[in-house]
């Protein structure tokens, strides 16, 4: 079967993946959030941008959803936007942390 | 005594082990932590000392049990003993030596009416660390290559062959990596002395600290499962923070090994995860009994000494709830005195009701009251004393806030919430400015009127800054950079006047390289003991141990040793604390009657000693010593004088007690600061300190929180 374009993959965070919208200090994740690793243990502290895109990614976005997102809650370029959308879903694959591209069918 | 109807009582032994805690404590606080008041625990010790079992609400009662040396039949005899007294349903042992005394008296304690759940002799054998190399081969387990070497004068040859760092195991518990083929004979001579039978040597594998904490039933299946990643290992390599994670590889491999174990009752798997090798999982160690850790099993809704209690009490099949990830534990350290009577009774009769105090009992805190500010708040690698100034002032009326200043987000104290009301991390550099900083923004943020900086390494630095902090209204009580430096071990050993009326200094030489260092082995003879200018010390009894000991301190280092003589006899302390003009406020003297690997103190009692207290003051005066201060002495056991070993800059570990005892020293230094009087207390001089590991618990995400944002505040 031909595989479509990756800005079409559905990326989805794995279930490993715990998002913690920061409760204890009632910012209700608008400054950022906590991921915590249950396979490891690892913690990785989000800034806004990160925590607004891996929220996305917990439900499954495509590249060309999380831009839209990005681009709309924050004054970044489209180009700049991809570049870090880019830059997270690769730190996030080396970690285990995603999902290998689901395609759409 | 009868029984009350309904209400089970179990035994639970392992008690001591102090910074590396055995696990009965654990494991008692662990079926409180789900029964509460509804079980009775009994204490098995095979010592007074034993700090575990002696914080209140814990045990019903203590038992002392014959040593195991002494053969099963003194060991089934006090049982026995024990329960025609109190009838026990069911014994825990938490000591690796002990499952086998238990498993081999299982039939006789069950026609007792007392049940176990343990292994039989034969499987217990596969897991021995001797055995567990062979074991692993047989049902190709991968665990790194072992070396059992019975007599360790071999081992510096095969140590060479594996290559450093490598690990050297003692055959029943304890290891240590080591850097170098002097640093393992030393280590293996060591653990060899300890525990017998040789040691292992195994090559040290680059990786994570995973651990698995399971209880087997009957049939030798899994009752339930806790794995937890050990986060922070400290200096003698124990997991003193863990949290439960839930990765299938490692459960899936774990249950893989459990199916070849045939096993019954509780167990601990300890595996590495490499970081090179698609992160596969080592089997490094399998241990017959709960890990010291298993409270986070509580923590996290898997109560695994729960389930075994119910399993051996009614063997069913139950639905077990798997532990939440994230659960963390963070050990930190649990301060009580007792009534050095209760002690006393206790090694007379064997047995006692465990006392009722009401430490870390927290008040609400007044309105108007001082805000103080506290460094030195963890245990990770050894018991720091901001601790102790924290309990002696949580609950004085004096007192509004209380903020503990750490490094780290393991820092132990940061998270009990019984002793600080927020933590701010401080900026771990020399940066004076930062620092200033730092502190005016929580100054300004919170409000602080006093800092109390209680670890050696900051003084002097926080001494340079005492005008600039004075300038933005936060004060302290220290000593002037002159005074600092004449009190350091340098500085004693220079000293000309040896001999003061109450005490004396001991001779020592400072070395700076070979020849100097074996000059002075033959110049003062042995025993010695070798310090390092800035900390850390050691007794060494020959030629052979004390090279090993310099070699090893050079490379931690250390590049001036001070070589001194070792003298045999009690070890004594005295905290205290001087005014703005030197004078001496208070003091108290405590005998060390407990103390750990490190020489920590882990038990002490008040003394009288009044030469040597009365002498202090004009020897302070001389000094001109500003602030909290800590001497410690050894009183030599042939010609009974006492010796000045060293003086901390600072309180010590222990200050807590002082409270207990109505001599609240950290409360006397804030009043000083105000100029205020010290109102006299109630004494209290029957009391004996004791201290013993407590794990709080933790949600992993705080340890991210506390990183990253620098504060935690407790509600």
């Amino acid at each position: 079967m031909k595989t479509k374009k990756k800005k079409d993959t559905t990326w989805k965070l794995h279930l490993r993946a715990r998002l913690d919208s920061n409760p204890i200090n009632g910012t209700n994740g608008k400054g950022g959030g906590i991921l915590f690793d249950t396979y490891t243990a690892a913690l990785l502290t989000c800034n806004p941008t990160a925590w607004s895109l891996l929220k996305l990614l917990s439900s499954g976005a495509t590249l060309q959803e999380l831009s839209l997102a990005l681009t709309n809650e924050y004054e970044v370029s489209k180009k700049k936007a991809d570049q870090d959308i880019q830059n997270l879903l690769k730190q996030l694959e080396y970690m285990g942390l995603i999902d290998s591209a689901k395609e759409e069918k | 005594m009868q029984k009350k109807k309904n209400k089970v009582r179990v035994a639970v032994s392992g008690f001591s082990g102090l910074d590396n805690p055995e696990p009965g404590n654990a494991v008692a606080r662990t079926l409180r932590y789900e029964l509460g008041n509804d079980i009775d625990i009994e204490g098995l010790t095979y010592d007074v000392w034993s700090s575990g079992a002696w914080p209140s609400g814990l045990i019903d009662q203590l038992h002392l049990m014959p040593p195991l040396s002494s053969g099963d039949q003194a060991t089934l005899n006090r049982i026995l003993e024990i329960n025609t007294k109190r009838p026990i349903d069911a014994i825990i042992p938490c000591l690796d030596l002990e499952v086998e005394t238990y498993s081999r008296l299982s039939r006789q304690l069950e026609r007792n009416g007392i049940k176990t759940l343990l292994p039989n002799q034969e499987d217990l054998d596969s897991v021995k660390k001797i055995s567990l190399p062979y074991f692993c081969y047989k049902n190709d387990i991968l665990t790194p290559n072992t070396i059992h070497v019975p007599d360790v004068t071999n081992v510096a040859f095969y140590a060479d062959q594996i290559g450093y760092p490598l690990i050297v195991k003692g055959t029943v518990a304890d290891s240590k990596k080591v850097h170098s083929r002097e640093n393992a004979i030393y280590e293996a001579t060591r653990l060899n002395a300890k525990w017998g039978g040789g040691v292992l040597l195994q090559p040290f594998i680059e990786g994570d600290e995973y651990v698995v904490a399971v209880v087997c039933r009957h049939d030798n299946s899994i009752l339930g499962m806790t794995p937890v990643r050990k986060l922070g290992i400290n200096e003698r390599g124990k997991g003193v923070v863990g949290s439960v994670i839930e990765d299938p590889q490692l459960e899936k491999h774990a249950r893989t090994i459990i199916k070849k174990l045939h096993w019954r009752g509780p167990l601990e798997l300890e595996f590495i995860k490499k970081q090179q090798d698609s992160g596969q999982f080592y089997l490094i160690e399998i241990n017959c009994r709960f890990p010291n850790w298993i409270v986070v099993s509580g923590f996290a809704g898997c109560n695994l000494p729960g389930l075994l209690l119910n399993e051996i009490l009614e063997p069913r099949r139950r639905r077990i709830p798997k532990p939440r990830p994230g659960t963390a534990y963070v050990r930190d350290t649990y301060e009580y005195s007792i009534s050095a009577d209760l002690i006393d009774k206790f090694g007379r009769f064997g047995e006692i009701s465990a006392p009722i105090s009401n430490n870390h009992k927290k008040i609400s805190s007044p309105k108007n009251g001082y805000k103080i500010a506290i460094t030195g708040i963890s245990s990770f690698d050894v018991v720091m004393p901001g601790l102790g100034v924290a309990k002696s002032l949580r609950n004085e009326p004096e007192i509004e806030k209380l903020y503990g200043l750490g490094y780290g987000p393991y820092d132990s104290g940061a998270h009990n919430p019984s002793l600080f009301d927020s933590i701010y991390r401080l900026p771990d550099t020399d940066n004076e400015s930062d620092l200033i900083n730092c502190i005016k923004q929580i100054k300004d943020n919170s409000g602080l009127d006093v800092l109390l900086p209680c670890l050696d390494h900051e003084i002097e630095k926080f001494i340079n800054i005492e005008d600039n902090l004075k300038g933005i209204g936060v004060k302290m009580l220290l000593p002037t950079l002159k005074t600092y430096k004449n009190r350091s071990k340098k500085h004693l050993h220079n000293m000309k006047q040896k001999d003061w009326s109450a005490f004396r200094i001991p001779d020592s030489e400072i070395v700076v390289n070979d020849k100097q260092f074996y000059r002075s082995l033959k110049n003062l003879g042995f025993p010695l003991v070798l310090k390092g200018i800035n900390g850390g010390s050691e007794k060494v009894y020959n030629y052979q141990h004390a090279h090993a000991v310099w070699l090893e301190m050079k490379n931690n280092g250390h590049e001036e040793i001070l070589v001194q003589k070792f003298i045999a006899g009690d070890e004594f302390t005295v905290a205290g604390v001087c005014d703005y003009r030197s004078n001496l406020l208070q003091a108290v003297a405590v005998k060390k009657l407990v103390q750990c690997e490190k020489g920590n103190t882990w038990g002490a009692i008040k003394v009288s000693l009044p030469g040597l207290t009365e002498n202090l003051a004009p020897y302070l005066l001389k000094l001109q010593w500003k602030g909290p201060f800590e001497l410690e002495f050894i009183r030599d056991i042939t010609k009974e004088t006492l010796n000045l070993i060293e003086i901390n800059p600072r309180f010590p570990a222990w200050i807590g007690f002082t409270c207990d005892l109505g001599i609240n020293l950290p409360l006397t230094t804030i009043l000083s600061i105000f100029g205020k009087e010290i109102s006299p207390k109630e004494r209290n001089e029957d009391l004996i300190f004791l201290r013993s590991c407590y794990e709080y618990k933790v949600e992993a995400e705080r340890f991210a929180l506390y990183a990253s944002r620098g504060i935690l505040h407790h509600e």
